[in-house]
């Protein structure tokens, strides 16, 4: 029971931080905020997801958990690679801007 | 023919080079008037001994890589009014005479990128295994850009600027040799060929490409194609 108290507390903060981050987006605070209440839902009624397991094809409840928290980490890190790439874009972009402005030429007095 | 080379500008990407970028600046600045060394962040004195020996200085303030000091140069030398750009390597194995050719060749012939090929000329000095993983490399590139080249990784270049501004250099790493050729291929720049004369010594060989590289070059061409 206290386990079941502990994971629905967490789902909630969860929920209510995916809820303060639907400015910045939209779609992942919503299946963030989606995943949350299907976990709490599954915290609550733990024989809900063998049904959902038997029904899909997967022997236990337990398995199809595990197996849905792969594909969530898996989109999880693809959408961080992603956002370091554009980071790094823009690192390039502002020190080659900063390396222009900077530049020194031979010729010139104020070294 | 000297008015042709009043307003070429060499492009000499920097990282770390302390023990011969002096030389290699003197050794291209008796040759032409304007060169420009973009400083990779070295941590050694590279950037102080270029300027001290007359080129222009642009510092990255972290490093990127040499694609993205290419970038940096080839923006420097358009912004100073270049006609035409010479990317050099800065560890002494190109030489000046050979850039010269390539600017000559560009005008001459009216085409909008010279291309310099060490297997057209001369090497001196490269090991048998850095031989054959170029060779593959070129056939890599010829099957991938339909360039009908026989170098296709070989730092000296020479561009009009018209053509300059049209290539776009986003691989900040190694893999923007293949990407420049990408650009010429995709933007059907007009290209040839001229020999030039390698020279490897023992610290270039140090500093040089390792062919572990090649395997982090194809990680990167094969990443910038899924975006």
């Amino acid at each position: 029971m206290i386990m079941r108290l502990f994971l629905i507390w967490a789902l909630l903060v969860l929920t209510l931080y995916a809820f303060t981050q639907r400015t910045r987006s939209r779609l992942i605070s919503y299946v963030m905020a989606i995943a949350a209440l299907v976990g709490m839902i599954l915290v609550a009624f733990p024989e809900v997801a063998t049904d959902v397991a038997h029904f899909v094809g997967v022997g236990r409840g337990a398995d199809l958990i595990a197996y849905l928290f792969m594909v969530i980490a898996i989109a999880a890190i693809f959408n961080l690679h992603l956002r370091n790439r554009l980071l790094d874009q823009r690192l390039s972009e502002l020190a080659k801007s900063f390396a222009l402005h900077t530049a020194k030429s031979p010729h010139d007095d104020r070294k | 023919m000297v008015e042709v080379f009043e307003n070429v500008w060499i492009v000499i990407p920097c990282y770390n080079e302390q023990a011969v970028i002096g030389k290699t600046v003197n050794d291209v600045l008796a040759a032409f008037k304007n060169v420009v060394v973009v400083d990779d962040c070295s941590t050694d004195r590279s950037a102080d001994i270029a300027f001290k020996a007359g080129a222009h200085l642009c510092r990255h303030p972290v490093n990127l890589g040499q694609g993205a000091s290419l970038s940096t140069g080839i923006s420097y030398a358009l912004q100073q009014g270049a006609t035409a750009i010479v990317t050099f390597d800065a560890d002494g194995q190109h030489n000046a005479d050979d850039a010269r050719a390539l600017v000559r060749a560009l005008f001459a012939n009216d085409v909008d990128v010279v291309l310099a090929s060490r297997f057209l000329g001369s090497t001196k000095g490269m090991t048998i295994s850095k031989s054959l993983v170029l060779r593959l490399a070129t056939i890599f590139t010829r099957v991938t850009t339909g360039l009908r080249l026989t170098d296709t990784h070989n730092g000296l270049r020479a561009f009009k600027a018209s053509a300059a501004r049209k290539i776009d250099i986003k691989q900040n790493r190694m893999a923007h040799a293949s990407e420049i050729l990408h650009e010429i291929s995709s933007k059907n720049l007009r290209y040839q060929e001229a020999p030039c004369c390698i020279l490897y010594t023992d610290y270039s060989r140090h500093k040089g490409q390792k062919m572990s590289g090649m395997v982090d070059i194809l990680k990167d061409l094969f990443v910038a194609k899924l975006n």
